[in-house]
C-alpha cells in the first residue's frame, strides 16, 4: 500500500488516499478513516467513465459524516478482451478490501456498471462483503440496451465527440433534472462527458454483462436502488434484480441514470440507514418513496 | 378569522394538551391531534389570528424563500398555490383555511398571552396562566416559534425619531412611503424584499447594511391554470415538484459542510447573479459580501440588485448608529435626512422571550435553566427538569438549507409518538435526563464545527453571542433530522407512574 497526495482527495474530503496493488495492477483508493460505531465501513465502486471523483464527490465526503467510506478508482486494461466481463474488476475490489480493510466485512455498493463488479464481488467472496447497495445496476444487458450502446460505440468510433457527449447526456439525465439547468449548467455537464479509452472498453464490456447466474447466489442484505426515469438501466433491470437475489429489499428515487448526480442527498439517506439497520425492512419488500 | 364562528362560551380550561401559539407548528399539530381524533386540547394564542409569522409581517413584497410546495404541510398539500414562491398573505390564508377546515376553531383561544406556564409538581400538570384566564394541562407543547418577537438595534435617538418608525414584522399601513426619504436598517431575508418595493414609490432611499447578503437568482415563475388543474387533477405531480425541491435544498448542504467544490458552486451562482445585474464596479465591490456563503442565510432575489443600483437608492456600508432628530447617522458617520424608517433588524434568537415564561420543576424557567450556556434540547424537542414539555421549532431546528415546515413534521410526529405512549401508559410523566439533553446539545455542537456556520467568518442569528454556540441551528442535512429525532423513544424518557 502507497500512501500519495492526490489532487481528488482534497476534492474529496479524503483522510488517506493512494494506491494498493491489487489483482496484479495498481488500484487507486480514498479512506476518511473515520468509523462510526454500529456501521461497517461503506466501499463505493463507480460506473462506467467514472472514477471516485467523477461520480461520488457528493457521496464520498457526505457519507463519511456517518461512517468510515473507502473508494477505488477500478483500473482499466484496454487491451483486455472486453468480452471477460467484470471479473478483473470484481478482483480488483475484493484485493482492495482485504488491503484495505483487512478482517473487515464492508458495506459495498456500486453504482452502474459498479453494481454489477460490487455484485459479483458479493457472490464470490461473502467472506467480505455483508451488506450490498446496487444502485442503477443490471442483470443481463438487454437489446435495447445494446442498440443504445452501439450508437455510442459508432459515435465514439466516427470521432463525433460533441454529438457523443450531447448523446451521453441525453441518455443519462432524466428530462426534468436537464430542464431545471441553466445554460451554462448544461454546458458544463455536457464537457464532463467521459469519453476516453477505457469508458470506450467499459461500454463494450457493458454489451455482454449477464449475472443470471451469479445473482441468485447473494447471500447478503442486499438494498436495490432504481431511478424512475432511468433511460440506461431501466428501473426494469433493478426490478430483475430484486427478483434475482434472495435477501433483496428494493426502491426508488425519482431520477434518470445519473442518480449520483440528481439525487445524491437521497442516496445518502438510503445508504446510510441501510448501513446502520440493513433489516429494518425485510427481505422482499418495496420500500415505498418518501415523502418529504 | 372574519369566518370564524363564535368563539364557545365554556373552553375546557382542562386538557390534556395545551398548545401555545397557532402558526405553523400550532397549526399542524393541532390538524395531526384532530385527525387522529384527539379532542382535549387547546390553542392558545397571543393575536387576535392564527397565522404566527404569516400573520405578523405584511411589508410590501413578503413571500417566503422556499417555494411553496415545499412550505407546506405534507399532508395538506394545495394544487393552487399562485406561483413557485407564494406571496406572504397565500401562505397565511392556506393557514387560516387549514385551521378552519380541519376543526381546529373551537380549539383555539384568541389574545390569550402565556403570561407565565408553571409546572405543578403535586398534581403532575401545567399551570398556564394568560391574559384569557387559567388553564391546565397534562402536556404543554411550546409551539412559540423562533422568529417571533421583533429586535431592534440600540440606536441612540431612537425614541425621539420624529418621522414613521416600525419594524418590519409590524408594518404600519397608515403611514404611507410614497414620495417620501425613506431609511431601511438591514440587509436579510425581509429587506431584500422590502427593498424593491419601496424603491418603487419612495423619493430616496438609504439602505444602511452591516454586511452585505448573498444573493441567488430566485427561481420563481407563476403557475399556470394548466399547471394547478394538473396539481389537482394528479397530486403525485405536486409530490414530484416537493421530492425535487427537498432533495435539492440537501444537495446544497455540501456546501455548508465546507466541501471546496460545492462551496465554489454555490460561490459562483450568488455572485454570478451580482455580476450580472450590477455593472458598476464600485456598487458590486459593496454588494460583495466578506465572510464565506452560507455562513449566513443565502437570499434569492432578482429584484434586490436592480432596485440597488438606482439613482435614488444609497447604499450605506455601515450599521445605523444613531438617530439626531430626524437624520440617520451611520456608524461611518454619514448622515441621512429621513422621513421614515424601517427596521428590517430580524427577531429575538438565542434568548427566546418564552423561555423565560416557562417554569419546570423548582420554579425554575427554561432561560435560567439554560443559562449563559444557551439552548438545547434532548432530539430538539425535550428539556430535563421541564416534564411533559415539548418544544416545537425551537432549539436544534432552524435551517439555512431546507424547509422549516419538514422539520416541524418530524417535531409532530415525535410528538404523537410521546402522546400515544403516554396514554396508553398510565399517563406518567415523562421526562429526559440532564444526560441526554447534555449529550445531544454537545453532538450538535460537534456537527456544527465541521459546517460553515461556525467557519463563515460571519456572525449570523443562528448564534448566541454569549458561548458561540449555533444553538438555534440542526447543523445537518434536514432528512437525518428525520432519521434521528421523529421516533419517540420511551426509554429516554423516564416514567415515573
Amino acid at each position: 500500500m502507497t500512501i500519495t497526495a492526490d489532487p481528488d482527495a482534497a476534492l474529496l474530503g479524503a483522510a488517506v488516499s493512494g494506491t494498493v496493488k491489487a489483482a496484479g495492477v495498481d488500484v487507486q483508493y480514498y479512506d476518511s478513516l473515520e468509523e462510526t460505531p454500529g456501521r461497517a465501513p461503506i466501499v463505493l465502486v463507480h460506473g462506467t467513465g467514472g472514477t471516485t471523483a467523477r461520480h461520488f464527490r457528493f457521496l464520498f465526503p457526505m457519507l463519511a459524516t456517518a461512517q468510515r467510506v473507502v473508494a477505488v478508482d477500478l483500473n482499466t486494461d484496454t487491451t483486455a478482451p472486453a468480452d471477460m466481463g467484470p471479473h478483473a474488476y470484481a478482483d480488483q475490489v475484493a484485493s482492495a478490501i482485504e488491503e484495505i480493510l483487512p478482517d473487515r466485512r464492508v458495506s459495498l455498493a456500486g453504482y452502474s456498471l459498479g453494481a454489477v463488479v460490487a455484485a459479483t464481488v458479493a457472490a464470490r467472496r461473502a467472506d467480505l462483503v455483508d451488506r450490498l447497495v446496487l444502485m442503477a445496476g443490471w442483470l443481463k444487458t438487454t437489446a435495447g440496451q445494446a442498440l443504445r450502446n452501439q450508437v455510442w460505440l459508432d459515435l465514439h468510433r466516427s470521432g463525433q465527440q460533441d454529438t457523443l457527449a450531447r448523446y451521453f447526456a441525453f441518455c443519462a439525465f432524466s428530462d426534468p433534472f436537464l430542464n431545471w439547468r441553466t445554460r451554462a449548467e448544461l454546458d458544463a455537464l455536457i464537457a464532463s462527458v467521459a469519453s476516453d479509452d477505457a469508458t470506450r472498453h467499459q461500454m463494450e464490456m457493458n454489451r455482454t454483462v449477464d449475472l443470471t447466474e451469479v445473482a441468485p447466489t447473494i447471500a447478503c442484505p442486499t438494498l436495490i436502488i432504481a431511478g424512475t426515469d432511468d433511460q440506461m438501466t431501466p428501473r426494469r433491470q433493478s426490478k430483475a434484480l430484486f427478483g434475482a437475489i434472495p435477501d433483496a429489499r428494493y426502491t426508488e428515487v425519482t431520477s434518470g441514470h445519473a442518480m449520483v448526480a440528481e439525487r445524491p442527498a437521497e442516496l445518502v439517506h438510503l445508504l446510510t440507514n441501510f448501513n446502520g439497520s440493513p433489516d429494518r425492512y425485510p427481505a422482499g419488500e418495496i420500500i415505498p418513496s418518501r415523502m418529504p | 378569522m372574519s369566518e370564524s364562528p363564535e368563539r364557545p362560551s365554556t373552553m375546557p380550561q382542562n386538557v390534556d394538551v395545551v398548545i401555545v401559539g397557532a402558526g405553523f407548528s400550532g397549526i399542524g399539530l393541532g390538524i395531526r391531534m384532530r385527525r387522529a381524533g384527539y379532542k382535549s386540547f387547546v390553542i392558545l394564542e397571543r393575536a387576535t389570528d392564527v397565522g404566527g409569522a404569516w400573520r405578523d409581517n405584511t411589508y410590501p413584497g413578503v413571500a417566503c424563500d422556499i417555494p411553496s410546495h415545499l412550505y407546506s404541510f405534507s399532508f395538506r398539500t394545495n394544487p393552487d398555490w399562485s406561483r413557485m414562491y407564494a406571496p406572504g398573505e397565500e401562505i397565511w390564508d392556506y393557514l387560516r383555511s387549514a385551521a378552519r377546515e380541519e376543526g381546529l376553531l373551537p380549539h383555539l383561544v384568541f389574545d390569550a398571552d402565556m403570561l407565565r406556564a408553571t409546572w405543578d409538581d403535586t398534581e403532575s400538570r401545567w399551570r398556564i396562566h394568560t391574559t384569557q384566564g387559567d388553564f391546565t394541562g397534562n402536556i404543554l407543547v411550546a409551539a412559540t416559534g423562533h422568529l417571533t418577537d421583533p429586535k431592534f438595534p440600540p440606536v441612540p435617538g431612537l425614541a425621539d425619531f420624529p418621522g414613521a418608525l416600525f419594524h418590519s414584522a409590524g408594518w404600519d399601513h397608515s403611514r404611507s412611503l410614497s414620495g417620501k426619504r425613506v431609511g431601511v436598517v438591514g440587509t436579510g431575508a425581509s429587506a431584500i424584499q422590502i427593498i424593491p418595493e419601496v424603491a418603487k414609490i419612495a423619493d430616496e432611499l438609504v439602505v444602511f447594511q452591516r454586511s452585505a447578503p448573498y444573493v441567488n437568482p430566485r427561481l420563481d415563475r407563476p403557475f399556470s391554470e394548466s399547471d394547478r388543474r394538473l396539481f389537482r387533477r394528479d397530486p403525485s405531480a405536486m409530490t414530484e415538484m416537493r421530492e425535487r425541491l427537498f432533495w435539492y435544498g440537501d444537495y446544497t448542504f455540501a456546501a455548508r459542510r465546507l466541501l471546496p467544490a460545492f462551496l465554489q458552486e454555490a460561490r459562483d451562482r450568488a455572485l454570478g447573479h451580482l455580476a450580472a445585474q450590477i455593472e458598476d464596479d464600485e456598487l458590486r465591490a459593496k454588494l460583495t459580501p466578506d465572510y464565506e456563503i452560507g455562513c449566513k442565510r443565502i437570499l434569492s432575489s432578482n429584484a434586490y440588485f436592480p432596485a440597488m443600483a438606482q439613482p435614488h437608492v444609497r447604499l450605506e456600508t455601515a450599521a445605523l448608529s444613531s438617530i439626531e432628530g430626524s437624520r440617520a447617522i451611520s456608524a461611518h458617520g454619514n448622515s441621512y435626512e429621513v422621513d421614515a424608517l424601517i427596521f428590517a433588524t430580524g427577531f429575538e434568537t438565542y434568548d427566546l422571550p418564552s423561555s423565560h415564561r416557562v417554569l419546570g420543576r423548582g420554579g425554575r424557567s427554561l432561560a435560567e435553566h439554560w443559562g449563559d450556556g444557551g439552548m438545547q434540547a434532548y432530539d430538539s424537542i425535550s428539556v430535563a427538569g421541564f416534564p411533559n414539555l415539548f418544544l416545537l421549532n425551537g432549539p436544534g431546528t432552524s435551517l439555512g438549507h431546507n424547509s422549516l415546515i419538514y422539520m416541524i413534521e418530524t417535531q409532530i410526529d415525535h410528538f404523537l409518538g410521546a402522546f400515544e405512549w403516554w396514554l396508553s401508559n398510565g399517563q406518567p410523566e415523562l421526562e429526559v435526563s440532564t444526560r441526554a439533553e447534555e449529550a445531544f446539545g454537545r453532538e450538535l455542537d460537534r456537527r456544527a464545527a465541521g459546517t460553515v456556520i461556525l467557519h463563515g467568518g460571519c456572525s449570523s442569528w443562528y448564534l448566541d453571542p454569549r458561548n458561540g454556540r449555533a444553538t438555534l441551528s440542526w447543523p445537518d442535512f434536514a432528512h437525518r433530522f428525520r432519521d434521528q429525532c421523529e421516533e419517540f423513544d420511551p426509554e429516554i424518557y423516564t416514567a415515573t407512574a
